[in-house]
Parts: C-alpha cells; sequence; structure tokens
C-alpha cells in the first residue's frame, strides 16, 4: 500500500460501499474499497496514511474486531466507525478503544466529509509529529558518548565549569562538545534542545 | 359470555341426569318408575335442602319439582336455583296437585319452564320430560359451538399478537434493511449534484448512477413489501394454500434475521404437493418463530450449517421438517415434550418462553401436530405434520 493519505473504507454491503466510494471520489478524496474487514488487514501496512471508514457490523470479523487488531498492530490509521439504528452502545465501546469518531447511517454528506476531513488532519498531526521524532533519533544517533554525557548535563541545566569539574576535563574541552552537539543536533537554542531531547524520551514509548 | 354457558362437561343426550324432588316417598316413587323407561340416570331427594346440597356434588340437566314441601317449598327451591351462578340455567318443571292459574304463574315467575299437574299421565311426564331434555342438550351444543368458535377466535388473536411481538423483536433488523439501501442512495444523490457542478459532467456515470439509484430505492420498497405482506391482518380462514409459496413468503422475511444473525436457510420442497387447507398466516408464524429459534441457535453455537427446511409429502400426511445444528435444548427442556411446548419454559437469554408453546396451540388448532426430536449429530428438529385429507 503507497503512503500517499487516502479514505480505506471497510464495508461490506456493495450498495454502500460502492456509493460511498463514488461519493468520495466526487468530492476528490482518494479512495480504496475493502468488503471485508480481512482484505483490509491482509494490506494493512503501517505505511497507511490517511483514515480508515469503517462498518461496526459486518459478516465475518466485525469492525470492533479489526479496530482491536489494528490497535495490537500498533497501527495509528485514526478510525471513523459507521453504524446502524441502535448501534449507540457499541460505538460508545468503538471509542472508548480510540476510534475518532462514529457516524449513524443514513448520513448527510457533508457531516461524513468533515469528519473525514477531522481524521485526516489528525493523521497528518501524529506523521508530523512521527518524523520530528524520527529525524530527533537519527541525530542522536550521531553523537559520540562523550557528546551524549555533555548534552545530558546541558540538559539539566549545569554550566560548563560544572560538567568540566563532574567529567574531569578542560572547561574548553566542554566547550567544544558542547558546539558540537548544538551542530549536530541542528539547533542554537538551549530550550529547542531540551525540547527535542524531551520528545525522544517520551517518544521512544510511542513508536 | 362464559357465564351463560351451561355446564360444557353435560353428559351426552342419553346420558343426562334428571333430579326428582318431592316430600312424599310414594309419589318419588311413582316419578322413579314412569320416568326410568327413558333411560336416563334418575337422581332422587326427598326436600329442598337435600336438592340443593345434591347439586353441590353433581351436575343435573333437568328438575322436576314438587311445589307443596314442608320447610321449603318448591317456589323457594327455584328461587334459590335461578339465583345460583351454575344452577340457574338449569330447566325447572313444577309438579303440584294445584290446578289453579295462579300457583302456576307464580311457577313460571319463579324461572320454571313448565308446569305437570298431579295427578298425571304418564305419557304426558315423559313427553314433557323428553322436550325439555332435548331443549337443554340443544342449548348445550349450541353454546358449545359458541365456545369453540370463541377458541378459535382467541387463537386467531393470539397469532396476530405473536406477529406484532415478532415484527417488534426484528423492528431492528428491519431498520438496518431500510438503512443500507437508503444511505447508498443518499451517498448516489450526493455525488451526483457534485458531478453536476463540474464543467463537463461525465454523462455516461451519471446514467449508471442513476441506475444504481433505482436499484437501491426498490431495494427498499422490498423490504418494506415484505413487512407488509407479513403484517396484513390474519384472515382467520383456511383456504387452499400451496406450500411452497408459504416457505418462500417466510424464508424472504426471516432474510432480516438471516443477515442479523449471519445465518443461512435451505429450503428443499417436494415437488407437485397437493394443496392443503390451512390458516396461511398462522401457518407462516409457526414457521417464522422456528426459522428464528433455529438461526438463534446456530448463531449461538456459532454454527456454520444452514438451517435446513424440508418440506415432503408421507403418506396421507404434509411433513414440514425445520433442522439445524445449533445448540440445542436445555436437556431438562428437551427431555420431557410437554414441558417443551407449555408457556414460560426458555432457555434463552432473553427469551419469555411463549414461541415454542404458542407454534404447539397454533399447530394443533389447524388440526396438525408439533413434535421435537435432537438433530444428529446436534442441534434441533421440529416437526410438524398435517393431515392431507381434510376432515368434514
Amino acid at each position: 500500500m503507497a503512503s500517499e493519505p487516502k479514505v480505506y473504507v471497510v464495508e461490506d454491503d456493495e450498495a454502500v460501499r460502492d456509493s460511498l466510494m463514488i461519493m468520495l471520489r466526487a468530492a476528490d478524496y482518494p479512495v480504496e474499497g475493502f468488503s471485508s474487514a480481512d482484505d483490509f488487514l491482509a494490506q494493512w501496512s503501517e505505511q497507511c496514511r490517511g483514515c480508515l471508514v469503517l462498518d461496526i457490523r459486518m459478516p465475518g470479523m466485525d469492525g470492533m474486531t479489526l479496530q482491536k487488531e489494528l490497535n495490537h498492530r500498533q497501527s495509528l490509521l485514526p478510525i471513523i466507525f459507521v453504524t446502524g439504528h441502535g448501534d449507540v452502545p457499541l460505538a460508545v465501546e468503538a471509542m472508548k478503544e480510540g476510534a475518532v469518531d462514529f457516524i449513524q447511517k443514513p448520513y448527510a454528506e457533508r457531516t461524513l466529509l468533515q469528519k473525514i476531513d477531522q481524521a485526516m488532519g489528525i493523521d497528518a498531526e501524529q506523521q508530523q509529529v512521527l518524523q520530528e521524532l524520527q529525524s530527533i533519533k537519527e541525530r542522536l544517533a550521531t553523537l559520540t558518548d562523550r557528546e551524549r554525557e555533555v548534552m545530558q548535563m546541558m540538559v539539566e541545566g549545569k554550566a560548563n565549569k560544572v560538567i568540566a569539574i563532574d567529567l574531569d576535563i578542560s572547561q574548553r574541552t566542554v566547550e567544544i562538545h558542547r558546539a558540537r552537539v548544538m551542530q549536530k543536533m541542528g539547533t542554537h537554542s538551549l530550550a529547542h534542545l531540551v525540547r527535542m531531547v524531551l520528545a525522544a524520551d517520551q517518544g521512544s514509548a510511542l513508536a | 359470555m362464559a357465564a351463560h354457558l351451561p355446564d360444557l362437561r353435560s353428559p351426552d343426550w342419553q346420558q343426562q341426569q334428571i333430579l326428582l324432588v318431592d316430600d312424599n316417598a310414594q309419589n318419588l316413587k311413582v316419578l322413579y318408575e314412569t320416568l326410568s323407561v327413558m333411560g336416563h340416570k334418575l337422581l332422587v331427594a326427598n326436600s329442598g335442602l337435600k336438592a340443593l346440597s345434591m347439586l353441590k356434588a353433581t351436575s343435573v340437566d333437568l328438575i322436576l319439582l314438587d311445589i307443596m314441601m314442608p320447610e321449603m317449598d318448591g317456589f323457594e327451591v327455584c328461587g334459590r336455583l335461578k339465583a345460583h351462578p351454575e344452577w340457574k340455567n338449569i330447566p325447572v318443571i313444577f309438579l303440584s296437585a294445584l290446578d289453579d292459574l295462579d300457583a302456576k304463574l307464580k311457577g313460571f315467575e319463579a324461572g320454571a319452564v313448565d308446569y305437570i299437574t298431579k295427578p298425571f299421565q304418564s305419557r304426558e311426564v315423559i313427553a314433557r320430560v323428553a322436550t325439555h331434555l332435548r331443549l337443554r342438550h340443544l342449548e348445550w351444543q349450541q353454546a358449545l359451538a359458541n365456545a369453540r368458535q370463541q377458541i378459535e377466535w382467541q387463537r386467531e388473536q393470539l397469532a396476530q399478537v405473536a406477529r406484532l411481538a415478532t415484527l417488534g423483536e426484528m423492528a431492528a433488523g428491519i431498520a438496518h434493511e431500510v438503512n443500507q439501501p437508503l444511505t447508498a442512495i443518499l451517498n448516489y444523490t450526493s455525488a451526483a449534484q457534485r458531478l453536476l457542478t463540474k464543467p463537463a459532467p461525465d454523462s455516461s456515470l451519471l446514467g449508471e448512477m442513476l441506475e444504481k439509484l433505482d436499484i437501491q430505492a426498490r431495494r427498499a420498497g422490498d423490504v418494506i413489501q415484505r413487512v407488509r405482506t407479513f403484517a396484513r391482518q390474519p384472515s382467520g380462514e383456511a383456504t387452499a394454500l400451496n406450500i411452497a409459496d408459504v416457505v418462500r413468503d417466510t424464508v424472504l422475511f426471516a432474510e432480516v434475521d438471516i443477515r442479523r444473525l449471519k445465518g443461512q436457510v435451505v429450503t428443499e420442497v417436494e415437488a407437485n404437493l397437493p394443496s392443503i387447507k390451512l390458516d396461511s398466516v398462522q401457518l407462516q408464524q409457526v414457521l417464522l418463530n422456528l426459522i428464528r429459534n433455529a438461526l438463534e441457535a446456530t448463531a449461538e453455537a456459532n454454527g456454520e450449517s444452514p438451517v435446513i427446511l424440508r418440506v415432503r409429502r408421507m403418506g396421507i400426511l404434509l411433513q414440514i421438517m425445520v433442522e439445524d445444528q445449533g445448540s440445542g435444548l436445555r436437556a431438562d427442556i428437551a427431555d420431557i415434550a410437554e414441558k417443551l411446548f407449555s408457556p414460560f419454559n426458555t432457555s434463552k437469554k432473553d427469551g419469555m418462553g411463549i414461541g415454542l408453546s404458542l407454534c404447539h396451540t397454533l399447530v394443533q388448532g389447524q388440526g396438525g401436530q408439533l413434535t421435537y426430536r435432537p438433530n444428529q449429530p446436534r442441534g434441533c428438529r421440529f416437526v410438524i405434520e398435517f393431515p392431507l385429507v381434510t376432515a368434514t
């Protein structure tokens, strides 16, 4: 699957799926349709971008089960559940499991498109954060052990003099390391460096 | 209506009971001998009180009542009979030596059906008694016919209530069935409106979408039509039915549950079955109940096997079988057929235990039989049998 953002539609009812795809194409959204959760899973990869419009009730694997499986695979693709009449309790359950939204059939085009835009916005934001995190990690990987030690102390707010004493090196050497760290991390501001290091620490749990 | 019914346990014409009441032993003996030739069962009482206490223990079809008795005279006995809800319809014939008009009128006013003056002619007594017994018998037959009619009417009402209840249970499924094409229709029209705003709308695509719209609108219409067919008022009349049509309509209506429970129904209807006189609405209700039960049991057991509905001729019987490979019946219910078809026994989570008992009642009401057997290797098999030769 390409990483171009698109709307993935998983819906077993052929007419509903066909009409929804035609409608989304007419509104200029890239779309890909699947008639079952299994078909979608078979083609899923973590590169999938955009959002998933998912029917909650389907024969075989239903929408809720697909959501659980995607969560298990650590998919970040936002999910909009499409529910039938009287499926609100199911939808509530789905929201607890992390779905971004749900919509009841039959729906107004505008409402669905709004929800899709919002979901795709969330996905884009998530991607941006992930990309930034990735670039921070790549930069961190270029630091030497000593540079990493110095950076850790800089982030903790220690002065060059203190770092020099702690590491038993000259203040001049600290200054050189410090300049290297700033250069390799691509920043001039200590505050920015602190944010990047924090993001990398938190992000390692995310990614 | 029930309050006006004579005792429906009343015996046959020949077995009707007559109660003779007279304080004079000689008179009783003569009456007894006179009437014994008629072959009816005769009871005797020598006082009004004894007569009343006998009525508590046995049912009587006619009372011959002497007027002049000590303690409680005939008029008073008659008055008490007429004031009693169960006895007031027992015909009373007064016997008395009083041959004056006032006494006779007073007897009729007390509610008597006839009056015989003593000394009597044997043949006259026999003729009068026979007449009143025959009237009593006719009245009883009429009441019985009325009661039967009422039971039949109640059964029809029951079937109607049941089908409405079924509709209620299926409402969510029906709404879903209509919702799908409606959703598709709205999607297609939104898309079409967008396409029309483009500089050069693709007319062949628009045409294609109009066709799809047409199909979806018909799909929604078909669902509504099926509901209407099912929900129409029952005729309450047995008509010559093509059983294959009834089966087809019922399965079509069960589609709602077939999709909801992700099940399957396979029908095997023998070709060239003779038509049979049955109430189609009641039969549909029974079949639908059994099919829905079977689908639910199959879903509960996560079964893949379809529900099989077989119709065939077995000699003089028409046999309809509904089989599933589902979760089966709870052992304590399945073991006892009586329990299985009696109300308020259920092994379903949200069941009321009405379904099978109702099916049983409706099938019996149509002169058929509903029986249960476990299916092999598991699940249930319900068999309905109707005689093909209609009873006169």
